[in-house]
């Protein structure tokens, strides 16, 4: 019986020509959306693949280990013609440096790059406002269209309860909604396929998968909610008026309105202010930097200096100062004191660049974790807030994905410091007997003993100069996580059946008022 | 087989609509219900196919309380309205199709179909035209093939005849004769007094949900029927 209606439903809507000018129209826009998106995918792919070649062609160069700059590129995730996610620009370098700990860089943050209010063009967009309006006005007279046909009496004279008619009647047009979602859902895949010229993996295909699940278990809220009016109201036209306030409310503003309230209730601080907190650390580093400086003006200013006497020293603050280590040729005390005091003050660099992450995390990540929470319980009220949860989750484009990235970034980077360390980056040494002098070696020495080590090695080693590029096989890599797809259904697992339970509430209230409703 | 004991229905806004109405139509039986608009004809076919519920009382197909078992009560009963509207995108056909399946009937054959379509008088080509070109007595012969495809014991029909043109309404009756002797029982509510006196066993008159007056084809043999009927419908 069930499925005789849901037939007929389906038959009967996909042949409406209404229907089909108002589907047509919306996988046309779709489309676009999804050929601009895939455009878009295809030119940040290229330069996620630039920036990757550049990074490598750097590391092939280096000659010393305080020259050890990594990078690592965030990749445009290709699902993100579904859902574009939180506002930060891909592909995303994020520097890896011993003096900087990997986070959102507040310079980008123009706006809250995690909460936004306006949403991007892709097609949870389309989805989450165009198709739902679609399964409205797709359901909005199941019922009520139906007593004013005049096939609701004959309908119900047959063997069918009112229940099973209206399980029935949604079931086809749900039916209708799938088939239009699968098929824009495919094409959006596809057209990404075609520009980006890539072939998705099983991993991402499943991922698509579960995408278009929860866009049919959206659309089926809204198809239920469309159905709801059309049993509690007796006219058609006045089921359809309160269906699009329904819509109006639900898909468009609702989720706009979690934003706002969670922003206002939950403000973070200006990002100024942010800045200025962050740059503190270092500054105190760099002043003494300056006041180093300043002590040795004489000697770093004198005509005669060390330039001359130093051949290739390249001196500047910050973390591996020389780009090529001489060996001094010529002794010369203060110069050694000063660089000694200078390798110190490195040291304290790294040391400034955890203080800073802690404010940031203070000041940035703590408020912002708390704006986000506040937004995600409002959020858990809110369909279509929660269609854009699970969607943007299933695209690897939501905040999880970014803090996962961002995660393992700072892993790295601390990876990184303890192989620089081990390389004895941070000792004098290093600046000096680079590659000359064994592990053991390398550990800070006194003056006197560097000096006289120095004393001893200065005919024999001229010049300390790496020649040919490290071999860095030893070198930590950066691994990029991905979640696995029961973590990734498990992480969703919640949104999913909040829903649901919304689904079964409508369903409820639905079966509920279909049999009060007056057939006469 | 169609059977109203004490039939009664108040509506919310305490309208009484029905009032203790009896009925007992066997099968072979055409039993038409008249009265005017208001009277109460339509909410008893109401209650036969538990579209409303009764206040008290019972209305029973077949055996079948159709309040208590509804589903049950309408297997045995077919119902044709006064205006039979089918779905205009599909083909008379897919309509037929639709409607005998939701009826319980499978696996009829497109013959099948189109014998029961000549049989209610529908021309050939109207087999596999869409609904929506379908005059009204088109319309209404589809209903009536609904309803014998039904192969339902009961036939309920609320004013059928209303609106139709004299062949049209002529075709009509001459079916429900041949319903009549292949053992169906029949209430159909009526304004057409001609009509029912033409082709009823028994003629009800029903007045503000009161069932005034009941007489038996034999009864009206000498009598007038319009006279009778606007007599009863002057006294208040």
């Amino acid at each position: 019986m069930i499925w005789t209606i849901a037939k007929k439903e389906f038959l009967e809507k996909i042949f409406d020509f209404r229907v089909t000018i108002s589907f047509v129209i919306a996988i046309i826009l779709a489309t676009v959306v999804s050929v601009v998106v895939g455009d878009e995918y295809a030119t940040q792919k290229a330069k996620y693949d630039a920036m990757v070649a550049e990074a490598q062609g750097i590391g092939k160069e280096i000659k010393v280990y305080s020259q050890f700059r990594s990078e690592v590129v965030l990749p445009p995730s290709p699902l993100c013609v579904f859902s574009k996610g939180i506002d930060l620009p891909t592909p995303l370098a994020v520097p890896i440096s011993p003096q900087r700990v990997p986070k959102y860089d507040v310079s980008l943050a123009v706006e809250n790059p995690l909460m936004k209010v306006f949403d991007s063009l892709d097609l949870v967009t389309v989805f989450r406002i165009l198709f739902a309006l679609l399964a409205i006005l797709l359901t909005f007279d199941t019922i009520s269209g139906e007593k004013e046909l005049g096939t609701l009496r004959l309908l119900l004279s047959s063997q069918v309860s009112r229940r099973q008619m209206l399980v029935g009647k949604a079931a086809g047009s749900i039916m209708v909604l799938a088939a239009v979602a699968t098929v824009t859902t495919a094409f959006g895949l596809l057209t990404v396929q075609a520009f980006a010229n890539l072939l998705f993996s099983f991993h991402q295909f499943v991922q698509a998968s579960l995408f278009l699940v929860t866009t049919i278990l959206y659309l089926t809220i809204f198809a239920m909610i469309g159905t709801f009016t059309s049993v509690i109201c007796q006219r058609s036209s006045t089921s359809l008026v309160l269906a699009l306030f329904a819509w109006f409310f639900i898909a468009v503003v609702q989720p706009e309105i979690n934003t706002f309230l969670a922003s206002e209730l939950s403000p973070v601080s200006k990002l100024e202010e942010i800045q200025s907190a962050l740059d503190q650390p270092s500054q105190a580093v760099y002043e003494e930097f300056g006041r180093l400086e300043k002590e040795n003006a004489s000697f770093l200013n004198d005509p005669t200096g060390y330039k001359k006497r130093f051949r290739g020293v390249h001196l500047q603050t910050g973390v591996g100062s020389a780009k090529i280590y001489p060996v001094v040729t010529d002794g010369d005390f203060q110069f050694l004191e000063y660089l000694i005091k200078q390798v110190a003050l490195q040291r304290k660099l790294v040391d400034a660049a955890s203080e800073e992450w802690r404010i940031y995390h203070h000041l940035y990540i703590e408020p912002l974790d708390k704006q986000l929470a506040i937004r995600r319980s409002l959020d858990n009220f809110s369909p279509a807030a929660l269609y854009r949860r699970a969607a943007s989750l299933f695209s690897s484009t939501d905040i999880v994905h970014y803090e996962g990235f961002f995660d393992n970034a700072r892993k790295y980077r601390n990876e990184c410091v303890a192989y620089l360390d081990e390389k004895g980056v941070f000792t004098s040494n290093a600046q000096l007997y680079f590659s000359r002098l064994n592990k053991a070696d390398v550990n800070p020495v006194d003056t006197e003993r560097r000096v006289a080590q120095y004393q001893a090695d200065k005919n024999s080693i001229p010049w300390v100069e790496q020649q040919s590029p490290l071999d860095l096989r030893d070198a930590p890599v950066f691994r990029a996580s991905t979640m696995s797809i029961l973590t990734l259904i498990e992480r969703a697992g919640s949104t999913f059946a909040l829903m649901l339970l919304y689904l079964l509430l409508m369903a409820a209230l639905t079966f509920h008022y279909v049999e009060k409703y007056d057939i006469r | 087989m169609i059977q109203a004991i004490d039939l009664t229905k108040r509506y919310e806004d305490n309208l009484l609509a029905l009032d203790h109405l009896n009925l007992d139509i066997k099968p072979s039986q055409i039993y038409c219900l008249l009265g005017a608009n208001g009277a109460g004809k339509t909410t008893t076919i109401n209650l036969f196919f538990n579209f409303i519920e009764p206040t008290s009382g019972s209305a029973m197909i077949n055996g079948v309380d159709c309040a208590k078992d509804p589903i049950a009560a309408k297997r045995h009963a077919a119902y044709v309205s006064e205006n039979v509207m089918l779905y205009g995108n599909f083909t008379a056909r897919q309509n037929l199709d639709f409607f005998t399946t939701l009826a319980g009937r499978k696996n009829l054959k497109k013959e099948d179909y189109y014998m029961v379509m000549r049989e209610v008088g529908l021309p050939e080509r109207a087999f596999e035209q869409r609904v929506k070109t379908f005059s009204k007595g088109m319309r209404q012969k589809l209903g009536i093939a609904i309803a014998i495809l039904k192969q339902a014991p009961a036939l309920l029909l609320d004013e059928p005849t209303a609106g139709l043109d004299p062949k049209a309404a002529a075709d009509f009756i001459d079916l429900l004769f041949k319903l009549r002797k292949e053992g169906k029982a029949i209430l159909m509510s009526t304004h057409d007094v001609f009509r029912a006196k033409e082709v009823a066993d028994r003629i009800g008159i029903m007045k503000e949900g009161v069932l005034i007056m009941e007489k038996t084809r034999e009864d009206l043999q000498y009598e007038d029927l319009e006279k009778l009927y606007l007599k009863y419908m002057e006294v208040s």
